[in-house]
């Protein structure tokens, strides 16, 4: 069932819901290009990071993860 | 704001790029963190504050994706969200303590299987991606052991260094010190970089 699966930690910059296009945009683009600076790059390749490549479909990535997580979840009948 | 307290992986990650964005948009931007309940608290404050770009969150999968399918308290789910953009992963990696003699992937298969039940692996806590990718080592080679969880990495670390206890899973950053300094010489022995994520 789950032979193909990987499984790792991702980090990702979110905020709450139904923010304004205009500045999810705007904080879309500074993401990206901070992403582009060496020092920053460094410094998280440094902390044992590999930098994420631009997701362009999020919600997709999202929905892909959890139903991943979900069969592990389901396997191993992990209850809080 | 950040999920959890200061020094770990998500905490590291977020003032980084904190600091980057404040320098890149020209504006302060202040770094919160509220931890606990494995960042869900946080990430609940995050989803109460206004949609005005001005409250944002550094989050790690165990808190956007993972705890709402574990806990009943965790109201929200990742579509509550808005989502800015992915900035890092790191790969999960597998320990086994001095005591187990295990250097590598085959010898852990082996031993596990030659003894079902025996051994046991810790993670930072029930429902953790840690967590998930120890169920997943065991789907995914038929093996079995069984799960402790610890209230965070540090006292996991604590107990494998005194072979407490035969295997941890670990973000490869909270191991890697661990793996490489001398005096603590090599009393983990690295077993496995599970396949990292990306």
């Amino acid at each position: 069932m789950l032979k193909s699966t990987d499984m790792g930690t991702w980090f990702i910059l979110v905020g709450p819901g139904k923010m304004p296009e205009t500045i999810v945009s705007k904080l879309k683009k500074s993401l990206a290009e901070s992403l582009q600076s060496t020092d920053l790059r460094k410094k998280l390749e440094d902390s044992g990071s590999a930098i994420a490549s631009l997701e362009p479909d999020m919600p997709k990535f999202l929905r892909t993860e959890t139903s991943k997580y979900q069969m592990i979840v389901d396997f191993a009948k992990i209850r809080e | 704001m950040i999920g959890y307290p200061p020094g770990g992986s998500t905490d590291l990650t977020g003032r980084l790029v904190a600091a980057e964005m404040a320098k890149n948009l020209g504006v302060t931007i202040v770094v919160e963190n509220i931890g606990g309940a494995g960042g869900t608290i946080g990430a609940q404050k995050v989803l109460n504050a206004e949609p005005d770009g001005y409250t944002l969150l550094v989050g790690a999968n165990n808190e956007v994706a993972i705890a709402r399918l574990i806990s009943p308290t965790v109201k929200y789910q990742w579509q509550d969200f808005t989502p800015i953009g992915l900035i890092a992963s790191q790969p999960l990696i597998l320990v086994a303590s001095q005591k187990t003699g295990v250097k590598t992937t085959d010898q852990f298969l082996k031993l596990v299987k030659a003894n079902p039940g025996r051994f046991s692996y810790g993670s930072s806590g029930v429902g953790m991606a840690l967590h998930l990718a120890g169920e997943m080592i065991k789907e995914q080679s038929g093996i079995f052991m069984t799960h402790i969880p610890y209230r965070g990495v540090n006292p996991l670390t604590t107990d494998l260094i005194g072979d407490n206890i035969e295997f941890g899973v670990f973000v490869l950053s909270s191991a890697l010190p661990h793996i490489k300094r001398q005096t603590c010489s090599n009393r983990y022995n690295r077993e496995e970089t599970l396949k990292r994520h990306t």
